[in-house]
């Protein structure tokens, strides 16, 4: 054996304790040898001390019951949930949202296509009555008044064809034609439109709610058709014209 | 099922197929053009009688805009039971004595009777028409509405 690897055996060498094959071949080396000798007592003195402070330790209540039960140690929730892991998943979920909010807020919180919708609004600012043409029938009855008019596809959600009309017309925008219906309630006005034409993205299927130029407006798409209710009025007024649709 | 049923489905699917066919591709800048119209155009409504098809008639509405000078735009929306389709015809027009002459034509696939003429006379009050092709041929009976 040499030197070297009879340091690395006496490092292992724990007094009062039967020695190993190696461990005994080493300290037979050491007998011979004053380094060897001394650097064996200073690591045994330096064990001796750790011994000391380990036995100094206190053993949480009931471990050696769980440990001769095979039970492993249970964590704390409040240590569970700072495991790096749990802080990454944190931080990737808090980093999405933020950005969800900031593209939110970079846009004003407006959505797609609400400019040209708000144009369609400017020219109906000036409206008083005599540009559209009186009739009676309900908006759902209005289909040939419209085509006549110029627009050629004009159809309505079920919930609309009841409303009491008092006029039409049909406005020609840069973007597009846009069918108006002037209704018997709150001197609304219904606009018929194309979504492509407008460039208008909305979730299809239910009413987004907003307000510009002093009406408060409700729009609704299908993908392929909007329809648009606007009236000067608040959100509230209009929520209770939308609640009462088709009732 | 009966001949005249038969014959009645035979219409609606040209009208329809003359509607999704021809509207796309002429609907556009005539209807919204800059040429000063006169008083023969404007809106009329009233039906199309099949002379060929016993009972094959329905509603007929038509805009009608001038284009150009002798030039003007037939857009249609003719009804069969619950259908309906909407085609645009050009037709050159000349005025006789308060009367526009009118005629054209249009085409639709040869098995829904190939090309359509078209020939009337507009009035201030009354559009009257006859189409023929190898398929059908019939009157248009427009006039103002109330």
């Amino acid at each position: 054996m040499k030197r070297e690897e009879a340091e690395v055996y006496l490092a292992c060498h724990r007094p009062g304790r039967e020695p190993g094959k190696m461990v005994a071949r080493a300290l037979g080396m050491a007998l011979g040898d004053a380094g060897l000798t001394e650097r064996m007592d200073a690591q045994a003195a330096f064990d001796a001390q750790w011994v000391a402070l380990v036995g100094v330790l206190e053993l949480p209540s009931g471990l050696e019951k769980r440990v001769e039960a095979g039970q492993p140690a249970r964590r704390s929730g409040g240590i569970q949930l700072l495991h790096p892991a749990v802080l990454a998943v944190v931080a990737g979920v808090l980093m999405i949202v933020g950005f969800a909010i900031w593209a939110w807020w970079a846009q004003g919180g407006r959505f797609v296509g609400q400019d040209s919708v708000e144009q369609i609004l400017v020219s109906s600012r000036g409206v008083n009555g005599n540009e559209f043409k009186p009739t009676q029938a309900r908006a759902g009855e209005l289909d040939d008044v419209l085509y006549m008019q110029g627009f050629e596809a004009f159809h309505l959600l079920p919930e609309l064809e009841a409303l009491r009309a008092a006029g039409t017309r049909v406005l020609k925008q840069r973007s597009g034609m846009v069918a108006q219906v002037a209704l018997n309630v709150h001197d609304a006005v219904l606009h018929v439109f194309a979504a492509e034409e407008f460039g208008v993205e909305i979730a299809a299927g239910q009413w987004v709610v907003f307000e510009a130029g002093g009406f408060v407006v409700a729009l609704r798409t299908d993908g392929a058709k909007c329809w648009m209710v606007s009236f000067r009025g608040d959100r509230a007024e209009m929520g209770s014209f939308l609640e009462g649709l088709g009732k | 099922m009966r001949p005249g049923l038969v014959w009645s489905l035979w219409a609606v699917l040209a009208l329809l197929c003359g509607g999704c066919g021809s509207f796309s591709a002429s609907s556009g800048a005539g209807a919204r053009g800059a040429a000063v119209q006169d008083s023969f155009c404007g809106q009329w409504e009233g039906r199309w009688v099949s002379a060929k098809h016993a009972n094959s008639s329905g509603k007929l509405l038509c805009r009608l805009t001038k284009m150009e000078e002798g030039l003007y735009r037939a857009e249609f929306r003719a009804y069969w039971l619950a259908f309906h389709a909407n085609y645009a015809v050009r037709l050159s027009g000349r005025e006789r004595g308060g009367v526009l002459v009118v005629e054209g034509s249009h085409e639709l696939p040869k098995l829904y009777g190939g090309t359509y003429q078209y020939s009337g006379r507009v009035t201030l009050m009354e559009f009257k028409a006859r189409y023929g092709s190898s398929y059908d041929e019939g009157v248009f009976e427009l006039s103002r509405p109330r």
